[in-house]
């Protein structure tokens, strides 16, 4: 995490709606690729070992 | 019902809006189009259904889904669809999130006879009919108290959701009486997000120190309901909370247990948010499109979504959030640092830390 990585460059739809942007996979590890965790698994490193508690899905964001 | 404060870390949360027709207008939403124009059929929501369930077995994980919309009852496609996703045992639970205008004795009999629904969310923005009615509509409270009664009465698991604002922040303590009262299990108070029709109401955004007072007093009075050994818990799982506790023992962010307070956004962490008409998005309140479940995969957009990689790395927080020794219980609000500023990196626009 933090590496500088290649994107593709962003473009508009027909109706001028950004379209996502996707990184070239070659940029990216394979743990990065390939387990779903690994960002848990870096923020855990990032606090020390510590455990992150994540937000508690309380669907406020409807 | 399961556990709405903590979250395992082998379960994946879905929040999926299956309609954006919706019979309110509140004001305070986080949509604009209510037309429905390009909502998916039956097949087609199974497809997604599909997708889901295969991504979860293939990552050895059980998925959480929120079926909502605006109003996923104007769907009638939404019991079959909750049918189909409950036979799957990737599927761990299901959550309905309703503006409970609907919910008659027909369709609470349904609800009961799903198997994996672990509570029916209903949206109040008041206690009281006058201040509530103000934001939802005219006649909205007396239904959705009458759906509280109907589903408390079959004894299916309600949750409370209130979007705090400037003009009904003088209702919360009277709502958690409410909700202590109805034998509510969760009651959720958060911050409105000014997007969509929401983008007009930016006066009703409250200052850091207001939320700072508020969200001491709510906390204040969820550590009585849990010393009180109460059935409703309040929950405070979410950026900024962890800096809101008036009980300084619980600020530990070695904690890990219901009763303490702040959870980091799980943006990129755990969690997406589907649309209508396929479209996926980091949180439902961050509206940039990072892929399309009837052309991307899901693995695609988790592993290879520029956005969310750049929202994990919290090294790119900006202002306070950036180095702030609390990220593992906060981050801040990503939605609200776009909706604020235009850049979602940027520290929440609502932090009450002094630095």
């Amino acid at each position: 995490m933090g590496d500088k990585i290649m994107v593709k460059d962003s473009k508009k739809n027909a109706s001028g709606v950004t379209e996502p942007k996707f990184r070239d996979p070659n940029q990216l590890s394979i743990e990065q690729l390939t387990d779903p965790d690994y960002a848990l698994k870096q923020l855990e490193k990032l606090n020390e070992g510590k455990l992150s508690i994540t937000c508690s899905k309380c669907h406020h964001c409807r | 019902m399961g556990d709405m404060e903590q979250t395992n870390k082998a379960d994946f949360g879905f929040q999926w809006h299956i309609t954006d027709r919706c019979n309110l207008r509140c004001t305070h939403c986080y949509q604009e189009d209510y037309s429905g124009s390009n909502e998916l059929s039956l097949d087609a929501l199974r497809r997604i259904a599909d997708e889901i369930i295969r991504t979860l077995s293939k990552w050895n994980k059980s998925g959480d889904i929120a079926i909502t919309g605006g109003e996923p009852l104007l769907k009638e496609e939404m019991f079959p669809l909750i049918r189909y996703l409950e036979s799957a045992d990737e599927i761990a639970s299901l959550d309905i999130l309703s503006n409970g205008t609907l919910i008659n004795e027909n369709i609470v009999e349904q609800i009961r006879d799903l198997k994996k629904i672990r509570c029916v969310q209903i949206s109040l923005e008041g206690a009281s009919l006058e201040s509530n009615d103000r934001i939802r509509g005219k006649g909205t409270f007396k239904k959705a108290m009458a759906s509280i009664g109907l589903l408390r009465k079959s004894a299916i698991s309600v949750n409370i959701m209130f979007t705090l604002q400037r003009s009904n922040m003088g209702d919360i303590p009277s709502l958690i009486d409410l909700a202590i009262a109805e034998g509510i299990s969760n009651l959720t108070i958060e911050r409105v997000v000014p997007i969509g029709m929401g983008n007009r109401i930016r006066n009703e955004l409250l200052s850091a120190e207001e939320i700072k007072d508020v969200f001491g007093y709510i906390s204040e009075r969820a550590e009585q309901e849990i010393r009180r050994g109460g059935l409703t818990s309040i929950s405070r799982s979410r950026p900024l909370w962890v800096m809101c506790s008036r009980n300084t023992d619980s600020l530990g962010i070695d904690a890990c247990n219901g009763d303490t307070p702040g959870g980091i956004c799980s943006i990129g962490l755990d969690g997406l948010c589907i649309l209508p008409d396929a479209t996926v998005l980091p949180c439902r309140r961050l509206p940039i499109p990072i892929g399309n479940l009837k052309r991307d995969s899901l693995e695609k957009i988790w592993f290879t979504s520029d956005l969310l990689w750049q929202i994990r790395d919290k090294h790119n927080l900006k202002g306070k959030c950036n180095s702030c020794e609390l990220i593992p219980r906060c981050s801040g609000c990503r939605a609200m640092a776009y909706a604020c500023t235009g850049d979602y990196l940027a520290e929440d626009p609502q932090c009450m830390k002094v630095v």
